[in-house]
């Protein structure tokens, strides 16, 4: 492979370089992936339910029929009952419901436009499939994670989008002129800055109407998140827009004519990258777990869209997670999303710092 | 002789925490049209402080007490901030001292003419591939043998002299009446030395080129000055002054 020239690609190379790194982004991009497939990976639609199967355990999967015979990959009919303690208890019944892979299921659109219809798995009624265990209302749990993952992990990504780009704006311009308009924004990025945050939430989603539409409900929580965010990066970026402005290919650029706005968008900011870009990375959890919070407390995204939040809504009963502890599932996702982004994030600005220091010994 | 094409006149320069130490004091200085002026003096003695000020930028740690900086009869320092943007570049271009510094590193070194050339319209309006001509001419102009590969360089693959003249061919590439070169031949060895001289000569006889050319000994400045100004500490000294005398004995040397 030829050796990488310019900054960006020594800083990449020096990334992929890093284990954790790689498995964290390997992480990430299986989530976004199944999050993008979620119609196809998720055996069955958010709207779907079973009366029948209130907190089904995760279904087993077996190879051997009852009688003993390899007939492949199936599943085994469950009947719920109570025992003594008027508990809830699934038993298996001898039907058999083998797994059909790429079996044809309920119709939806693929990526938003394509009709189709087959399941990555799915077996057929009145069979179920529960890889995860079900909820409340018999609904699978794995099913639920996937399609909710469409909005737990965009809405990290776009509420991050969004604020960086307005804190990147504002930091370069307050850093970059100074003056007067330094002082203006920087007293109205405290002023975010100065309310804790999750009230700043609360108070914000109490500001937006109930009754909107689940489309409108994920846009308001994606503005709310980044009018919260943007106001810790603008001042970082300000502050290091103060000493890059004082640089000579600053000056230089100056000389030769160009625009302020040019100067601040070329040669200003992506000075700030090595920071910025570790800031988004590390950023995108705090957006993830905002919403998870918004929906969790019944403010964010509404039954019967899921959101990984909103799925734990039912986990808040101690008595629940004893009896169905597969409820759970969603704060393991939201963890594990968490936890890539911090380590992805910690090594990009690994990445990036040695890079810094060594261009400042060679000139 | 005909009126000066830019001129400073009284420029007095002191540092802003402490109005008693003056950086300049008086200095001034007349360019003709197609004439060269050098500009000599020790390290220290205000020399980048006035080619920043010739251009119309105040060093943030300084203040001005007195003086103008004419252009064609017209004070820059007191046009506004669009007209004197539009004037940089355009008319006036200033080669840096530090060429190292003087490059954005995240850019190559032809991203970066081609961006100053396309902000003043240097390419006659013919798209970015015409303003990537415009810079290679320009590179090999200003005396570098395969513009090509330097061109697609970052800052920090160039040795020092490179980057230097592809300094040279940025302040250049807009065409301005005149430039301002900070010590251009710093790091260069002897004979690049003496082409970009004949460099200079070149542009001032063939572009009408007026050159503020800086220097810290007298070496090649005598060679190519039409006029002299001698920089001591802040002041234009005659050139019987003592401190003048030891940069003159340094230059036979
Ligand atoms: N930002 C600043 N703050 C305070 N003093 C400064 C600043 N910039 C320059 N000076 C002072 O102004 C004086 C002139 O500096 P200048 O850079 O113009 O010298 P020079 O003649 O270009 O020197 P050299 O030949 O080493 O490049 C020096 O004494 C320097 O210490
Ligand atoms: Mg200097």
């Amino acid at each position: 492979m030829e050796k990488p020239r310019s900054e960006t690609g020594l800083a990449w190379q020096r990334f992929t370089s890093d284990r954790a790194a790689l498995a964290a982004l390997w992480v990430l991009g299986a989530l976004y992936a199944a999050a993008l497939l979620a119609d196809v990976a998720a055996p069955y639609s958010l709207k779907d339910e079973s009366r029948e199967h209130p907190y089904c355990p995760p279904t087993a999967i077996h190879l051997l029929a009852p009688d003993g015979r390899l007939i492949g990959p199936h599943v085994r009919g469950m009947a719920m009952a109570y025992d003594t303690f008027r508990r809830r208890v699934y038993r298996a019944t001898p039907e058999v419901y083998p797994l059909r892979f790429f079996g044809k299921g309920e119709p939806y659109r693929l990526l938003g436009f394509l009709p189709f219809d087959r399941h990555l798995f799915i077996v057929d009624a009145p069979g179920r499939v529960y890889l995860l265990g079900a909820d409340s209302r018999g609904r699978d749990i794995f099913s639920r994670i996937l399609h909710g993952a469409r909005v737990s992990l965009t809405i990290g990504l776009f509420g991050v989008i969004i604020s960086f780009g307005i804190g990147l704006l504002v930091g370069g311009i307050a850093g970059y002129w100074g003056g007067r308009v330094d002082d203006v924004l920087m007293r109205v990025c405290e002023m975010v800055m100065m309310v804790p945050g999750f009230y700043l939430l609360l108070a914000l989603r109490a500001a937006v109407p109930d009754s909107l539409d689940p489309l409108q409900v994920y846009a308001a929580i994606i503005i709310i998140l980044s009018f919260i965010g943007w106001a810790g990066l603008a001042r970082v970026i300000r502050g290091m827009c103060l000493s890059l402005k004082e640089r000579d290919y600053v000056l230089a650029a100056r000389t030769m004519g160009l625009t302020d706005m040019e100067i601040i968008v070329r040669h200003v900011l992506p000075h700030t990258i090595s920071y910025s870009l570790a800031a988004v990375t590390l950023a995108v959890p705090g957006y993830i777990l905002g919403e998870s919070a918004l929906s969790l407390i019944g403010l964010g995204i509404q039954d019967p869209y899921a959101s990984w939040g909103n799925m734990l809504a039912e986990a808040m009963s101690i008595v629940r997670i004893q009896f169905a502890p597969w409820i759970l599932w969603p704060a393991f996702f939201i963890g594990i999303t968490v936890l890539s982004f911090n380590v992805a994030g910690d090594a990009l600005r690994d990445a990036w710092d040695p890079l810094l220091k060594g261009r400042g010994e060679s000139t | 002789m005909s009126a000066p094409i830019l001129a400073a006149r009284g420029i007095t320069l002191t540092l802003r925490e402490k109005p008693g130490t003056f950086i300049l004091e008086d200095v001034s200085l007349s360019l003709a049209r197609g004439k060269i002026v050098g500009v000599v003096g020790g390290s220290g003695s205000g020399k980048t402080t006035l080619a920043c000020t010739l251009l119309g930028f105040i060093p943030d740690a300084m203040c001005r007490q007195r003086g103008q900086v004419l252009w064609q009869g017209q004070d820059i320092l007191a046009m506004d901030a669009l007209a004197l943007r539009r004037w940089r570049g355009a008319c006036v271009s200033l080669s840096f001292q530090e060429a190292s510094s003087a490059f954005d590193p995240v850019f190559t070194v032809g991203d970066q003419i081609v961006e100053t050339i396309m902000a003043h319209g240097a390419h006659e309006g013919g798209g970015r591939a015409r303003a990537r001509e415009r810079a290679l001419s320009f590179l090999s102009l200003a005396g570098i043998d395969d513009p090509r590969r330097v061109e697609r360089c970052y800052p920090h693959e160039l040795s020092g002299g490179l980057r230097q003249r592809a300094m040279l061919a940025m302040a250049l590439c807009t065409t301005p009446s005149v430039l301002v070169a900070d010590e251009p031949t710093s790091s260069l060895d002897v004979t690049l030395q003496a082409r970009l001289m004949e460099l200079f000569r070149k542009l001032r006889r063939e572009l009408d080129l007026s050159i503020v050319l800086i220097a810290h000994d007298l070496g090649m400045v005598r060679r190519l000055a039409d006029e002299l100004v001698i920089l001591s500490r802040g002041r234009v000294v005659a050139p019987d002054h003592p401190d003048a005398r030891a940069l003159m004995s340094a230059g036979e040397m």
